[in-house]
């Protein structure tokens, strides 16, 4: 009896990347032999780790665990597996987000909702990293039996040492750091934080910068719309962007931040904010998607998108100790259902069914 | 969990809003971009961009052969010995590589050199441009000189 998990793609530090290693740590904890196979393997992943799929001999008592996310001919190809087959559902982002920006990936996004549109009835169970996104399989059809558990993250990574010149160059000054991580793509709304921060920094906190932290992902045209939108507002200073960075970088960004703020639009969980949770950030998010239900309680969470309120909820934060020690109370009871070893029991509790059969 | 009721504190922040009179301009990301060509956006020079790269391929563009060897002591005694047997083959594909990074930063390194003399030679041109016109305005409003 073997797991084997099947992506599009492994990719090296994004969230489903993560999630599908530290599943098969998981697996592999509990004495189940599995597998990871891809139609490509990052050439950063650990060697050994992931195959490409061609390698895939299916075996009788395999279970396939199919991340889905994107458009990949493998969306269909997956079918014709005997094998059980449980969908692990990421969420695919809605393709007008991409609409002047990047054509190949509102193609791939369009592509990819059609095969999860004719996967419905195919598969055996399916999980999904909220509610949010169980909901969209259940308007689709699909009827096998399902559940939500969150992404299963890795947070002994979160105890490496940051990257101390980083965290010297932003904690040790007097400025107000706001910070979002996340790839810079435009259903993420970076637009909707710098003209939010525009505003804080004009009437409120003039010491005080936006940090964008993560890479263009490909969609240049967007990250240099941003950075000209910055320019037009006069903040290009105070907006940093730090593209594609380290790891230990990543951490430091987190800990030097003073709030941690999302507006975007689509999520089918979004990491960042747990691990913003972890890092004892006090969060303000925009209530979409699958943010709300992955804050569940912890942090301020906005019902409306106006810039102007948004700056005056930041500073209301940063000005009020005790609310800013109930958030973080509250961040870190939510906390605790990430833990790894919640999910990773959620997850066999729901897949043994399968193992045992 | 503590309760925390956002709407109260909305109600506040908006009512600190009106009374301080802060207003919200024509400035969002779809105006203030209106009359910016986003598809040439991609291409849009960025002098610290390339200094920082420049700065990164100046000091890593020849690679040693001998590249430090980390990790299990097994793996690098292993790895050392595959390394000095095909020392024949990968010393002159180091050589070329590393000939070829050379040249190539070499030829960067000029582009940003005329880059640089271009934007003194334009920022001076400039300077007498403006003279030149406030001399014109001057002599337009039949002053002399």
């Amino acid at each position: 009896m073997r797991i084997i998990q099947i992506l599009p793609v492994i990719a090296f530090g994004d969230a489903i990347g993560n999630h599908v290693l530290a599943l098969s740590d998981a697996f592999t904890r509990r004495g189940y032999k599995n597998k990871i196979y891809a139609e490509m393997v990052d050439s950063r992943i650990p060697r050994g780790k992931a195959e490409p799929i061609d390698y895939y001999k299916e075996q009788k008592g395999d279970v396939i665990l199919y991340h889905m996310s994107t458009g990949s001919p493998l969306n269909r190809k997956v079918l014709e597996y005997q094998t059980p087959k449980i969908m692990n559902y990421h969420n695919i982002t809605p393709a007008h987000f991409f609409h002047g920006y990047l054509s190949a990936a509102e193609k791939g996004c369009i592509e990819a909702r059609e095969d999860l549109a004719y996967m419905a009835g195919k598969m055996d169970a399916c999980v999904s990293d909220s509610k949010y996104n169980q909901q969209e399989l259940e308007e689709l059809g699909y009827a096998c039996p399902m559940t939500d558990i969150p992404i299963l993250i890795a947070f002994d990574d979160y105890k490496k040492e940051p990257d101390a010149e980083t965290l010297q160059q932003y904690r040790d000054d007097d400025y107000t750091n706001i910070v979002f991580v996340g790839r810079v793509v435009p259903n993420k709304k970076q637009e909707d934080l710098i003209e939010a921060f525009y505003y804080y920094k004009k009437y409120y906190n003039p010491k005080s910068r936006l940090i964008l932290v993560g890479s263009f992902a490909g969609v240049d045209t967007y990250g240099e719309s941003l950075k000209v939108y910055a320019d037009i507002l006069g903040i290009k200073e105070d907006v940093i962007f730090t593209g594609q960075i380290s790891f230990p970088k990543i951490l430091a960004y987190y800990r030097a931040a003073d709030v941690f703020l999302c507006m975007s639009e689509h999520e089918g969980f979004c990491v960042p904010v747990v691990e913003a949770m972890y890092f004892g950030d006090p969060i303000i998010a925009y209530d979409s998607t699958a943010v709300g239900d992955t804050m569940g309680g912890g942090g301020i969470l906005l019902k409306e998108k106006k810039p102007l309120e948004t700056a005056g909820m930041i500073d209301y934060l940063v000005n009020h100790a005790e609310l800013k020690d109930k958030i973080l109370a509250n961040q870190k009871e939510r906390l605790e259902a990430f833990s790894h070893e919640r999910v990773e029991k959620a997850y066999m509790d729901f897949l043994q069914p399968f193992l045992q059969a | 969990m503590y309760d925390i009721n956002v709407d109260e504190i909305m109600k506040g922040i908006r009512s600190e809003i009106a009374e301080k009179g802060y207003t919200e301009e024509q400035m969002n990301y779809m105006t203030a971009l209106a009359n910016v060509d986003v598809s040439d956006l991609e291409k849009r020079y960025n002098e610290k961009e390339l200094d920082i790269k420049l700065e990164y391929i100046s000091k890593h563009y020849a690679n040693p052969v001998y590249f430090p060897l980390k990790g299990n002591p097994v793996k690098v005694f292993l790895q050392r010995a595959v390394r000095r047997v095909l020392l024949f083959v990968i010393y002159p594909a180091f050589q070329y590589q590393n000939a070829f990074n050379n040249g190539t930063e070499h030829c960067i390194q000029q582009m940003r050199n005329y880059i640089r003399q271009t934007d003194k030679r334009l920022a001076a041109q400039q300077e007498e441009i403006d003279l030149l016109k406030q001399e014109i305005e001057t002599l337009k409003k039949g002053k002399t000189l």
